[in-house]
């Protein structure tokens, strides 16, 4: 009996034991609330930093989509079919609007502003003390990235329109009315970044990369006049010329400066993790070729030419052909551009047509200069104008993903050359089927 | 906690109760085996009671029983039953025992404390033997050994890559994102089945594309690492209704195994076998029947130079054509004493992979032992090590054309790939990676060292007559180390120029340990009226902890593969913990084997609920009715009826970190940062449950001959734990939530025949036949895609209504009525269905024919439809080389070739890359000879041949139907990019035991 009792104690011990489970908390990572409350000046800088990383993601979705349905290159790498199908709308097929060549950059560009609200929520919340001139150096920091990530966005859903405010995630705001409403939301977050940053402490209170160092001033003037450039961006998509010569006077535009004076998105390689810029192309192996139009329609002796590379021999892949490598970075950790003079400088042109066309005229021959092709000869009337200031925008900016935006809204969609029958040019990107709200 | 304690108590107090003794009278006899040899330790027990004893090594027994004409039942596992009945003057017996053909008197674990008599049974559990596992031919792994040998599963390789990688779905789907496969239990130690990444993903850049899984490298689940020669047996409880007392692990099904194990009072046996064979490639595809012309047609003049310069070189046979050789030793020692019982074994294994620089070494070491310390108390210990090494080289998706699969379909036949004669191998010029060198030159390598064991302790409380009370403790553990090593070397040529990547080495090492501890006490009580009352009840605690560090170096240091000789490094941490503590009851009642009822509750905790401490209960209840032991059959043909109905639940918790809103670490030039993760935490995430109904009927022929079984069963799972799209202008994607109900409904039929058994001749035939249909019943988000790429290249789709496993795309146009398609999409949506991955039906067919000392058994399995998405066609069509892009059986209209009519789909609709994934195939078959005891001094040699996969037939357009981009667990483990092929073996055998 004394056995059975010694025995049966011990299963009443383990029952006993048996009976509570310890709350095991994420041991991988910290989570979100415990930032939007009490967050210290060193998870503020976390959060900073972390922004300037997570713009960076997924944005070579953005700009291989707008550069290949532009038809500036194409993708003949034979990596996934719908680079040479979907986005060249072959056999007449529409964009998936819950395919990854709509959605990646869609989130990627959604998940930064969540990251700028959190980083904005974080500074609210603060516990460190910190002075109004060092909280507007987040928050213009936040609103600028902001402005920028919904107008790459903004250029994609066109008419359909975006979500201006989407600080509570369960409570998203509602889709701005059509490409013009968007864009002037957008205009009014970065003109609150600007007013915040031109208020701001000289430095920001963490540790900015050298992608915008190049720009002239303090580390919040720098980025004060990267947030003007954005607006004169976002004027002369709206088409609202004066205004655009408005920002850009307190942009960082130089007609003396360097064309690749800008902002650029920084890369440290594959160590930790850091990234390697995606839209560098390693030479003979990743087959993004420039479009033949391109290399065909070029003046003797750009030199804007050399971003592709004769490859020799020429690259066919379902149905479509290439010989120029694009070689626009030449290594895997070069900037990646955001936003340079050389496209200030040919806003400032086109601002002009039609108020001062020798102006604009002055500032084409800095960009013809620049690529050594001489100065302008053709007509100086508005539409001869255009047709030149479009002319260099296609070889200045080449693969940074204007080409489609730029005839689209000048009405000329049907210059982009078609490769084979059955191919179309998309106007736009459908809105992601994971908002469950078609466009209007 | 106090209610956990309550209940043993009460139990203690139950068993206190006495029996009255009665005068007794002593039973001696002996028992033989047909041949008329001794058969040792098998169990004499008088009916309706506690009292029994064992035979010794001359097969005799003594035995005191107290009443007149008493019962005494006799059982040996493997040997039918036979019941005698003693008085005082009729106390000698004398019996012979007759194999358990049909296995009606083989025990199956119904508790976790107990088993029941496969006769008594209400459920459709299924066993598998080892001569079943392991007796036809020889098995890579374990789950790989399962085809065809039971009802109620979808079984699928990913891929043929040596080293394992399989898919068990027991009667359908439970899950559509969290672990659908079964639980493993080897021996009382709950097994881990994770699939290790392999992180070759920086390579192949697998996840940079339409679907940014990381699960496209091939990885191998780690059951792989159980030796299929140390199985004694295989017990697989196929849902709720038969593994509820399982709690929340068993939500897929459970599979229990046990390993062999020695016999007390038994001369040492010692048994040695040898395999030796070959694997070659089940299929070659061939190339698109080049000739000068053709290459010109296709690809111009300066191709069809080249082709006349360099002429055609067949790599496919290059890379898949050889034939392979694999050898498997084993060695295993057993037997026993009379307080003492062992089985040690050793076994070897090495297999090349029909790719060169592929293939699988297995080495593994076991100790069963077993002591009686006393007449109560008994302890067990059954360990094993296990050291794997597989080489799976380089498949699958890849978004850099670096994988050999990938790169094969844009290779053109006359490109000249051979090396010179220093071994260097020319870039190949049309895609990025030379597919022989990479073959030759890479290595991705995954190693284990493996421990698991278990202790287990019994002890006979109280034994009396008519009741007895035992208590028992066991322990497991399972404990492993993961190595994946890659190495990419620089001379690659993908790695050559000096703005690639320079060459990567990837070092991942995973530390896995799982710890199960349960208490528990079985009693046992025999009423007047032969009422046997069987109660167990027992307390169970599983820890899981993984920790996974992967680190992954760039830029590597000339042939320096050492990750700090590399110029850039990235580390990658990740861990899981998880506790679950349980409780158990279960009451089993048997009327004279007439009526068995049993009733359970389990009741779980989980770590991984949002409230760790709240309880989630699970009950279930069977009934089995056997008529034949309640009503004289005699005069039917009916020897057997056993009508029978299950009842259980279980449940599933959410995966790990579905709770929570993390941020992630990210660099940026120098500068640390943190980032939202795409996953929005859920804190009100709630386990999915699982109710399971059974319904069957055991019917048996002419004596038990010929037995039929058929069950239906109806399988819900609600609050369907989904990762809900979240609108992405949140920043998110998605969000675990409890949000649907999912039903399958199936039926298993079953017929054995013994169809011919004389003395010289036995000819036994199985023939089983199963199918699942699944329906999403209930859908409280909004219908969503999950799996493969795109959804003009086939997905799947949860939605209401809908089948859980249908295959969908973008519209067919053709098939809509002009600009009006609500014909193939009803609900607007934009997607039609094309198919469903789910098998119409599965059936196999074995048989095994004794002659004298011949044995030749073969298992056929048909599996019927089910689709599978194939886009390595289409790859191949991108290339313009696949093997039948100018046959004419595609295009309806008869206009298009099949390469052409493929390509004229991309971007439109899927339907012609959904494929009937339909097989036939002749997976196991063996011929054995036994040479006579007399011919040799040995105790048995046997000599024999076997194949595996020997004849198989699909008109699926690749090289097999089975196969899964994105590894074992996922919902839509059907879709092909460029696999590793897969192989059929041919084997010698030799076995002798001493």
């Amino acid at each position: 009996m004394k056995k059975l009792y010694k025995l049966s104690i011990l299963i009443l011990i383990l029952g006993f034991v048996s009976c509570d489970v310890e709350e095991i908390l994420n041991p991988n990572s910290p989570t979100v609330e415990s930032f939007e409350q009490g967050a210290t000046l060193a998870d503020l800088k976390l959060l900073a930093q972390g922004l300037e990383a997570t713009i960076r993601e997924d944005m070579q979705f953005h700009f291989w989509t707008l550069n290949i349905i532009g038809r500036e290159y194409l993708d003949l790498r034979g990596t996934d079919p719908r680079y040479t199908s979907e986005l060249l709308g072959q056999n007449g097929g529409d964009l998936d609007n819950n395919g990854f060549l709509t959605t990646r950059t869609y989130f990627g560009r959604y998940r930064s502003v969540r990251n700028a609200n959190l980083l904005k929520t974080a500074v609210q919340n603060t516990v460190a003390t910190l002075s109004q001139a060092e909280a507007n150096s987040f928050f213009g920091f936040a609103n600028t990235i902001i402005g920028y990530e919904l107008l790459l966005e903004a250029s994609r859903q066109y008419e359909c329109g975006l979500r201006l405010d989407v600080d509570e995630v369960d409570n998203l705001g509602p889709f701005a009315n059509g490409y013009q409403e968007t864009l002037s939301g957008i205009k009014a977050i970065l003109d609150e970044g600007y007013g915040q940053l031109t208020s701001a402490s000289d430095d920001f209170l963490f540790n900015i990369s050298g992608g915008f160092s190049s720009i002239p001033g303090t580390e919040t003037e720098a980025f004060a006049r990267f947030n003007r450039a954005l607006a004169a961006r976002l004027e002369l998509y709206r088409g609202n010329k004066s205004a655009a010569l408005t920002e850009l006077g307190n942009s960082f535009l130089d007609l003396n400066g360097s064309m690749d004076m800008g902002a650029y998105y920084s890369y440290g390689g594959a160590t930790g993790a850091d990234m390697t810029n995606p839209l560098f192309y390693v030479p003979g192996v990743d087959n993004y070729l420039a479009h033949e139009t391109w290399v065909n329609d070029a003046i003797a002796g750009d030199a804007r030419l050399s971003k592709a590379t004769d490859l020799g021999t020429a690259v066919e892949l379902d149905g479509l052909k290439g010989t120029h490598q694009v070689t626009l970075y030449a290594s895997n950790t070069a900037p990646a551009i955001i936003i340079r003079n050389e496209e200030l400088i040919l806003i400032h042109a086109e601002a002009n047509v039609g108020s001062n066309n020798n102006e604009a005229v002055n500032a084409i021959n800095v960009v013809r200069n620049a690529a050594g092709i001489g100065d302008y000869t053709g007509g100086t009337d508005d539409a001869s104008l255009m047709d030149e200031i479009l002319y260099q925008r296609r070889y200045s900016l080449f693969g940074e993903g204007h080409r489609w935006i730029d005839l689209r809204r000048t009405n000329r969609l049907s210059e982009i050359p078609l490769d084979r029958a059955g191919d179309k040019v998309h106007t736009s990107f459908p809105r992601p089927a994971s908002e469950n709200q078609n466009c209007p | 906690m106090k209610k956990c304690s309550n209940i043993l108590l009460a139990l203690l107090i139950v068993c206190l109760t006495s029996a009255i003794s009665l005068a007794q009278y002593t039973v001696t006899g002996t028992i033989t085996d047909d041949s008329g040899e001794p058969l040792i330790g098998v169990s004499v027990i008088v009916k309706g009671s506690t009292v029994g004893t064992a035979t010794d090594l001359d097969g005799s027994f003594t035995l005191d029983v107290s009443n007149e004409n008493a019962e005494i039942e006799i059982s040996y596992v493997g040997y039918r039953t036979e019941i005698v009945t003693v008085s005082s003057d009729n106390n000698v017996v004398s019996v012979v025992l007759s194999e358990d053909v049909n296995k009606l008197d083989e025990v199956v674990i119904t508790g976790l404390a107990s088993t029941v008599k496969r006769s008594n049974l209400a459920n459709a559990v299924a066993s598998i033997s080892a001569s079943e596992l392991t007796g036809v031919t020889t098995q890579n792994t374990v789950d790989g050994a399962l085809y065809g040998k039971f009802k109620g599963a979808d079984i699928r390789a990913q891929s043929g890559a040596p080293g394992g990688g399989f898919s068990i779905r027991l009667r359908g789907v439970t899950s559509v994102f969290l672990n659908q496969q079964p639980l493993y239990i080897i021996d009382g130690v709950y097994l881990d089945n994770s699939t290790l990444p392999l992180g070759t993903d920086i390579v192949t850049a697998a996840a940079g594309g339409g679907n940014t899984a990381t699960n496209q490298d091939d990885a191998s689940n780690r059951i792989a690492d159980i030796i299929p020669e140390d199985i004694e047996s295989i017990e697989i409880l196929k849902g709720a209704s038969a593994a509820a007392i399982y709690g929340v692990g068993g939500a897929g099904g459970v599979v229990i195994i046990k390993t062999k194990s020695g016999r007390f009072n038994q001369d040492t046996r010692v048994n040695f076998s040898q395999t030796v064979g070959f694997a070659s490639s089940v299929r070659l595809l061939g190339d698109r029947g080049w000739d000068a012309s053709k290459v010109e047609s296709v690809f111009g003049a300066d191709e069809a130079a080249r082709f006349s310069a360099n002429g055609l070189n067949d790599y496919e046979s290059e890379l898949y054509g050889g034939s392979r050789p694999q050898y498997t030793s084993a060695l295993s020692v057993s037997g026993g004493s009379e307080k003492t019982k062992f089985y040690l074994s050793g076994t070897w294994r090495d297999q090349e992979g029909i790719v060169t620089g592929t293939g699988y070494q297995k080495a593994s070491m076991r100790a069963n032992i077993g002591h009686k310390l006393t007449d109560d108390l008994t302890i067990d210990v059954a360990t094993s090590y296990v050291y794997g090494d597989a080489d799976r080289g380089l498949f699958n998706n890849s978004n850099a054309n670096t994988t050999v699969g990938y790169a094969m379909a844009f290779t053109r036949p006359w490109d000249n790939l051979f090396p010179d004669e220093n071994n260097n191998f020319p870039a190949n010029p049309r895609v990025g990676s030379n597919v022989l060198e990479t073959v030759n030159k890479i290595t991705n390598n995954e190693k284990i060292n493996r421990f698991f064991g278990s202790l287990t302790a019994t002890y006979d409380i109280l034994k009396k007559d008519n009741q007895s009370l035992k208590a028992g403790v066991e322990v497991g553990v399972d404990q492993y180390g993961h190595r994946a090593t890659g190495l990419f070397p620089q001379e690659l040529s993908f790695y050559r120029d000096p703005s690639s990547l320079r060459g990567v080495s990837i070092a991942g090492f995973a530390n896995v340990t799982n710890t199960n501890m349960s208490a528990f006490l079985v009693h046992n009580y025999y009423a007047p009226n032969n009422l046997n009352f069987r109660t167990q009840a027992g307390v169970i605690q599983l820890d899981a902890s993984q920790n996974r560090v992967t680190t992954i170096a760039s830029g590597l240091n000339g042939s320096q593969t050492n990750i700090d000789q590399a110029e850039n490094q990235s580390s990658d941490q990740f861990r899981t913990k998880e506790q679950i503590k349980g409780l158990f009851l279960q009451e089993e009642v048997n009327y004279d084997d007439k009526i068995i009822a049993t009733v359970g509750l389990r009741g779980d905790k989980s770590s991984n609920n949002g409230d760790p401490n709240e309880i989630f209960w699970n009950p279930k209840f069977s009934l089995a009715v056997n008529i034949h032991n309640l009503t004289d059959l005699s005069s039917t043909f009916l020897s057997q009826l056993k009508p029978r109905v299950a009842y259980g639940q279980s449940a599933r918790f959410a995966g790990f970190g579905d709770r929570f809103n993390a941020l992630d670490a990210t660099l940026i030039t120098g500068n640390a940062g943190l980032q939202t993760s795409a996953l929005r935490g859920n804190p009100d995430v709630k386990p999915e449950t699982q109710k399971e109904i059974e319904f069957g009927a055991d019917l048996g022929f002419a004596d038990n001959r010929v037995l039929f079984n058929a069950t239906y069963y109806i399988k819900t799972i609600d609050d369907l734990l989904l990762r809900a799209q979240v609108p992405s202008s949140s920043g998110f994607t998605n969000q675990v939530v409890n949000a649907g109900e999912l039903e399958n409904k199936g039926v298993e039929l079953g017929l054995e025949a013994e169809a011919v058994k004389t003395e010289d001749l036995s000819w036994a035939i199985g023939l089983n036949w199963w199918k699942n249909n699944s329906k999403v019943k209930r859908l409280d988000i909004p219908g969503f895609n999950t799996g493969g790429f795109a959804a003009f290249l086939g997905q799947g789709r949860i939605q209401e209504g809908e089948s859980a496993t249908q295959l969908i795309g973008t519209i067919d146009p053709s098939q809509c009525n002009g600009d009006d398609c609500s014909n193939v999409d009803p609900e607007g949506d934009g997607f039609m269905k094309f198919g469903d991955m789910e098998a119409d039906f599965n059936m196999s067919w074995t048989n095994s024919i004794t002659y004298k000392n011949f044995e030749l058994n073969w298992l056929f399995h048909w599996k019927q439809g089910g689709d599978g998405i194939n886009l390595s066609t289409l790859l191949y069509d991108l290339g313009q080389v696949t093997w039948d892009y100018d046959d004419m059986t595609l295009d309806p209209s008869g206009t298009l070739s099949n390469g052409d009519y493929r390509l004229a789909a991309l971007g439109v609709h899927p339907g012609v890359y959904i494929e009937d994934a339909s097989y036939m195939r002749l997976r196991e078959i063996g011929l054995f000879y036994t040479v006579p005891a007399s011919v040799l001094n040995v105790n048995n040699l046997r000599v024999g041949v076997s194949g595996r996969n020997l004849w198989n037939s699909f008109d699926y357009n690749s090289y097999d139907p089975e196969v899964s981009n994105f590894g074992n667990n996922v919902l839509i483990n059907s879709v092909e990019v460029t696999p590793y092929p897969s192989s059929k073996q041919f084997n010698f055998h030799l076995s002798v035991t001493f």
